[in-house]
């Protein structure tokens, strides 16, 4: 129970650094991990872009004869069970490999974060519901519960995007909930309180922006779930619907023809673990640069 | 300052002679649960200020000298409208401000400004500077954003630091030039009383003389009120007018710096100011200290009667029976103790012990 | 000074370097200062002075990117830093016993706190459980922890804070050792517990001669509890004195400023002097005089040279070369 003086003997130097702030993205950058990941990610957006001008071919067009086509000169990654080029198909589906994780990360961001925050700071009789409701929502089966609401909507990439958001959404609240508890016990809240800061306020200029790092890293995380997600549920044929492709349906294709070209997997299938990979390394790199520098 | 109340536990008493540009805090109670049980009502609380008796007059700065425990940490939040006492008022001017909530509150906030105790934590970490002491104008809508970088070099400088630091960040700081800006930030709203909780214990002391000299400046300059919280006799004597000494919740002796500390009555502000060593090492060595028996009481279970009974050297029986009153013995002097007073509230005969 | 005998423990130009980007070479430059058996001494600095990494240079518990970059620390005539890991733990806990600022962090949670102090014997002694945890009981009823026997069995939450530095001394005099190192062991503690911490402390030196190094930047503690004083400043020791001359005549412009900075009971309501500036950050040592940026009396050409201690004739040590030579007098009398 003692609360008395801070141990002014044992801190490090605490004269503070007069030298320039150095941003956040800078610190980022000059890890090689954050580097590589955040270019990686940044080209498929270009390459998401670019693709109706560098795609070597139209992603839908059929050229029979080049069915089950081996990697050649012609067709670089081959091509699928309709002779489409597998490459353009790949380069069409980067779009949707970085909307559809947006699209769920989105609605768990709406979804989780406000409430997350509230929760986090007024605790109490709302914190008791939300978090009884976060705790319903995280007890069911993820995928099952998206299935769901699929069957109940219908098919089709955002309809599934949106119910994956929703299963999400109950992580993204317990992650900002307790960062938003641990910021709340802080002075800086008290001394908010004390200038008359409204709870709102608070909340958005005070909290949020000291609840960012974890909030972050596991929204990257989110990003490379929901992107299993996708490919996953468009394995299953709830996802994309034909002619459209993603990245998950060319893997179910060419799981269903797997005794006929057994490469066919690889280019999907990379595609999928690269970007995955590059998020989470990413969302680590962001981990460790906001925790060094908030460290006091 | 010289009002003697004779308080029945916690009804609101009629405030007479509140002078304007003064607060006078009577009977204030605050507790907190210490154990729930399976429904989560509270089934012991911890009585961490029990019914005490504050007044501030303009221009002076009162110092609230305590151990920890002692519940003077608490009394600041409830005097600075951060928490809301249990029980008893707080009237500010004449007007009775304990029970305000929402718009009113947040109206009242500008007078009453606290500087909390750790620099490195007081300031948010993700605002510069800038930010940090010209948000309050900005909350009250005194300044436009437009205008904070302008109104923050100002307020800056007011504290004796150089304006081009209003555009840096807390983190570039060093522990005193924080806590120069949190002044500054609880002084953007010229408060009628700062509240200043340790405002020097998580400095250097080479340090500290700065942030003493920029408090007495604001007390000689500006007729600042001050409530200045400290576990250290020294800082108080330093700036306070008037001190109050508190043990396990309540204030056990109240008066003029001077007269506290030079000629202490009650026991436990002679214990403590005998155990507090004095930097002169041929004075400390002619010095006594005054042994206090046995542990600190549990705050959730104080002992009935005086509380201090169980440590003080000088306590009788008839200091079970009773617990003492806080009793004006000498002019603008109190002490809670039977010692010196017959002031007290006999305790029911049920009571154990 | 009472030199008779060989000092228990010789600390002679130490240097620690910080390494890594952002370091600072000499972060604490040529330390040298002895304690002699049975007397207390006390490092006093203020943070970043480099009084806690000297200590923990001491107890071989330098934590990594601090590297000793020379000098030596002779315990009872050993050089602890050519010791080997093996023969620096016989050392530390044995022969010198250690007390830390925080006793809630410097105890196990998970463990007894009989069983923590019975550990050194154990494993310093060779004792069995049964006897080092009686020897336990007995140094808990000699720290002043009432009912001894049933504490053995209690884990340290359930004590209070003062209780906890009360079992600390007791894991720290464990094996009888000869020199007691406490950095800031009452820092965190009211002023009334640290009363009586400082008691025992003072008990236990005049019962069984055990020598203390106190870490701290109190300067009440020093007074009260101290024989000499070594100041230090930015990684440099700047004055080594008794401690009625540290107080009363200082030989260093630091000592004399960090005294008059002190709120006094004399003049209440006036203003301090303060010391302007602050301490240089590790990597931005000023190649002279660490402290002249600050100083009152700085500016002179002899304190841009590198400062070397220099022994007044009645014992004092000092580091300013101008106070040394003559040049610069300081003001003497406690706090003006």
């Amino acid at each position: 129970m003692t609360t008395q003086t801070a141990p002014a003997g044992t801190r490090p130097v605490t004269a503070g650094d007069p030298g320039r702030r150095t941003s956040t993205i800078r610190l980022l950058l000059r890890r090689p991990s954050a580097a590589v990941a955040g270019g990686f990610l940044l080209l498929l957006v270009v390459l998401a872009v670019l693709a109706p001008w560098i795609s070597p071919y139209d992603p839908n067009e059929q050229d029979l004869s080049a069915a089950f086509a081996p990697y050649s000169a012609e067709h670089l990654l081959g091509g699928d069970e309709l002779g489409r080029d597998v490459a353009s198909r790949l380069l069409h589906a980067i779009r949707l490999a970085l909307l559809a994780p947006l699209i769920s990360v989105g609605v768990a961001i709406v979804l989780g974060v406000p409430s997350g925050l509230w929760a986090g700071l007024r605790r109490g009789l709302a914190d008791t519901v939300l978090s009884r409701i976060a705790d319903a929502l995280l007890s069911l089966p993820g995928l099952a519960f998206a299935l769901a609401i699929v069957a109940v909507v219908g098919p089709g990439l955002v309809n599934v995007m949106v119910a994956l958001g929703v299963v999400f959404s109950p992580t993204l609240f317990r992650v900002v909930r307790g960062a938003a508890m641990a910021v709340a016990e802080e002075p800086y809240i008290d001394s908010s309180r004390a200038i008359g800061c409204s709870t709102s306020r608070i909340l958005w200029v005070h909290v949020l922006p000291n609840v960012a790092a974890p909030l972050l890293v596991q929204a990257t995380i989110l990003m490379g779930l929901a992107l299993l997600s996708e490919a996953g549920l468009s394995f299953l044929g709830l996802g994309v619907q034909p002619p459209d492709s993603s990245w998950g349906s060319m893997l179910r294709t060419a799981y269903d023809y797997q005794f006929r070209a057994p490469f066919a997997v690889l280019p999907p299938g990379i595609a999928v673990v690269l970007t995955v990979l590059a998020f989470n390394t990413l969302g680590d790199a962001i981990r460790d640069v906001m925790s060094a520098r908030w460290r006091r | 300052m010289t009002d003697t109340s004779a308080h029945a536990a916690g009804t609101a008493q009629q405030i007479t002679g509140a002078a304007a540009g003064s607060l006078v805090a009577r009977g204030l109670t605050k507790t907190f649960p210490l154990s729930r049980n399976a429904f989560g009502r509270p089934t012991s609380r911890l009585r961490a200020v029990d019914g005490v008796d504050l007044d501030v007059t303009a221009g002076t700065t009162v110092g609230v000298v305590g151990e920890s425990g002692s519940g003077k940490t608490t009394l600041g939040r409830l005097v600075s409208l951060l928490e809301r006492p249990d029980s008893g008022s707080i009237v500010l001017d004449g007007r009775d401000v304990t029970r305000l909530r929402g718009k009113g509150l947040t109206a009242l906030r500008p007078r009453l400004q606290v500087v909390f105790q750790d620099p490195f934590g007081s300031l948010d970490p993700t605002k510069s500077i800038a930010h940090a002491v010209a948000e309050p104008l900005l909350v009250h809508g005194r300044i436009r954003r437009s205008q904070m970088p302008a109104a923050a070099e100002e307020l800056v400088a007011r504290v004796g630091l150089d304006p081009a630091l209003a555009r840096r960040y807390p983190e570039q700081l060093s522990g005193g030039q924080r806590q120069r800006v949190c002044i500054a930030r609880a002084l953007a709203l010229e408060p009628w009383l700062l509240v200043a909780d340790e405002p020097t214990s998580a400095l250097d002391l080479s340090t500290r003389s700065e942030i003493l000299n920029l408090l007495l400046e604001l007390q000689q300059d500006t007729g600042q009120s001050i409530l200045l919280i400290s576990h250290d006799f020294a800082t108080v004597q330093h700036l306070a007018h008037r001190v109050a000494v508190m043990y396990l919740g309540r204030i056990v002796e109240e008066g003029p710096t001077e007269e506290v500390v030079g000629d202490p009555l009650h026991p436990y502000t002679r214990a403590l100011l005998s155990a507090v060593p004095v930097p002169d090492p041929v004075v400390q060595r002619t010095r006594r200290r005054i042994v206090l028996h046995g542990e600190t009481p549990n705050p959730a279970n104080p002992p009935t009667g005086c509380r201090f009974r169980t440590r003080c050297g000088a306590a009788t029986p008839s200091c079970a029976q009773i617990d003492p009153m806080p009793a004006e013995v000498r002019p603008g002097h109190r002490v809670a103790c039977l010692l010196h007073s017959d002031a007290g509230t006999p305790v029911s005969a049920a009571a154990p012990d | 000074m009472n030199a008779t005998h060989e000092p228990l423990l010789a600390v002679d130009g130490l240097t620690i370097d910080l390494t890594g980007p952002g370091g600072q070479p000499g972060l604490v430059q040529d330390v040298s200062f002895e304690v002699h058996a049975g007397e207390s001494v006390a490092l006093i600095g203020e943070s970043g002075c480099g009084k806690t990494m000297t200590a923990m240079a001491v107890l071989g518990l330098l934590p990594a990117g601090f590297r000793v970059a020379g000098g030596s620390i002779r315990f009872q005539g050993r050089d602890l830093l050519a010791c080997p890991e093996r023969e620096l733990r016989s050392v530390r806990g044995a022969a010198i016993g250690a007390v830390f600022q925080e006793p809630m962090s410097s105890l196990d949670p998970t463990m007894r706190v009989g069983d923590q102090i019975a550990e050194a014997r154990r494993l310093h002694l060779g004792e069995a459980r049964k006897v080092a945890l009686r020897r336990a009981r007995e140094l808990l009823d000699r720290v002043g922890i009432p009912n001894a026997e049933k504490r053995l069995a209690a884990y340290p939450h359930e004590l209070s804070g003062g209780m906890q530095q009360r079992v600390m001394i007791a894991s720290a005099i464990a094996c009888d050792p000869q020199l007691v190192l406490a950095d800031e062991p009452t820092t965190a503690l009211d002023v009334t517990i640290q009363a009586e911490i400082l008691e025992l402390l003072r008990d236990l030196r005049r019962e069984q001669g055990i020598a203390v190094l106190l870490v701290t930047h109190d300067l009440g503690v020093v007074a009260d509890f101290c024989d000499r004083v070594v100041a230090m400043y930015a990684g440099a020791v700047v004055e080594r004195s008794d401690v009625d001359r540290l107080f009363g005549r200082p030989a260093h412009p630091y000592t004399r400023a960090l005294l008059d900075a002190i709120p006094q009971n004399g003049r209440p309501r006036t203003v301090l002097p303060v010391i302007r500036g602050r301490v240089p950050a590790a990597g931005q040592f000023p190649t002279g005089c660490r402290f002249e940026p600050r100083c009152a009396h700085g500016g002179h050409e002899r304190c841009l040279q590198p400062q070397h201690e220099a022994v007044l004739p009645d014992g004092r040590a000092t580091r300013c070369a101008r106070v040394a030579d003559g040049d610069l007098v300081l003001a003497e009398g406690g706090a003006r």
